[in-house]
């Protein structure tokens, strides 16, 4: 938890764009990035927070990883029986 | 490293797509023993941790010098923490969360899956076997061994999955592969700092107080 806590307070210091979007960036500028074509809206884009997106991530991720696991888990030692 | 849509052609987006779920097919029948065992439930939790981690972590966008920054990827961590075939499932689970908040294309999670799974996780995996190897003839602790030859495995694999992201850009024409490589490169040679320090102390940390959720352990023969 408190690693997660670290995370989430230092974790927009930087507004800058990554390695990737930066080489994007230096290349094209910013409004071509901004304007790639997706073939979808992300269905929790409309979050503009990004502490409750995060909260609402690392739940997520939880949830569907454990979920995952304990199938293939279950699977695993099922094809043993 | 996150691949947005449209950035890559049909062909190659396909072609990792295949790649990819071939990858997590054979890592599904080739996961380790441990979670066979009667008491693999035990694993779930910490596996929720993880998650946790690696998610949480990608959120934290260090400052690296040149007006850019970088993000944990965690590809060679959950490899060492869950075996590298565990690592692409779990990256490609986590990458289609984070695609649903627009962090990275829905069409791109199979090339966003190998580069940081396949290549940071598999490879960066053997990377740290090869380094444990190499410091197994020192005389230092076993959790010093791991935790450096995290540090130096992980740095190495993200610069190579920077590389291959470069390639990939390059092949798909969005921006000439002479420019597209070693910017990519260059940027990840910092970048990958960030990704060897954390990465090596989450695995210090989690083997000083949990060393048995490494479950890797006999693997890396770690003497």
């Amino acid at each position: 938890m408190v690693v997660i806590a670290v995370g989430f307070t230092i974790g927009f210091l930087s507004e800058n764009p990554d390695g990737l979007e930066r080489v994007l960036i230096d290349y094209y500028g910013e409004e071509w990035l901004e304007n790639l074509f997706s073939p979808w809206i992300p269905f929790l884009s409309w979050i503009t927070n990004d502490y409750v997106a995060g909260i609402i991530g690392v739940i997520l991720s939880i949830t569907v990883l454990m979920g995952t696991f304990y199938l293939i888990t279950r699977l695993k030692k099922k094809k043993l029986e | 490293m996150h691949i947005p849509d449209g950035l890559l052609d049909p062909i190659t987006t396909l072609v990792l797509w295949i790649v990819t779920i071939t990858f997590m097919i054979l890592g599904y029948f080739r996961m380790g023993r441990m979670f066979e065992k009667e008491d693999s439930e035990k694993l779930i939790p910490y596996i929720g941790v993880l998650a946790a981690i690696i998610f949480a972590f990608q959120f934290v966008n260090y400052p690296v010098p040149g007006g850019t920054s970088g993000h944990l990827v965690g590809g060679t961590l959950v490899a060492i923490i869950l075996g590298p075939w565990a690592s692409v499932i779990v990256l490609f689970l986590i990458l289609v969360i984070q695609s649903l908040f627009g962090d990275g294309g829905i069409t791109a999670i199979g090339a966003n899956t190998f580069n940081m799974g396949i290549i940071s996780g598999i490879v960066g995996f053997y990377l740290v076997m090869l380094f444990v190897r190499i410091l197994n003839n020192t005389s230092l602790k076993k959790e010093l061994k791991v935790t450096i030859a995290t540090a130096i495995g992980s740095y190495i694999s993200i610069v190579l999955a920077s590389f291959i992201c470069g390639i990939e850009i390059g092949i798909s024409g969005t921006i000439p592969i002479e420019i597209a490589v070693p910017a990519m490169v260059f940027w990840h040679i910092l970048i990958g700092i960030g990704e060897g320090i954390i990465s090596a102390l989450i695995v210090y940390y989690i083997y000083k107080t949990k060393p048995d959720f490494i479950t890797t352990e006999s693997i890396l023969k770690v003497k």
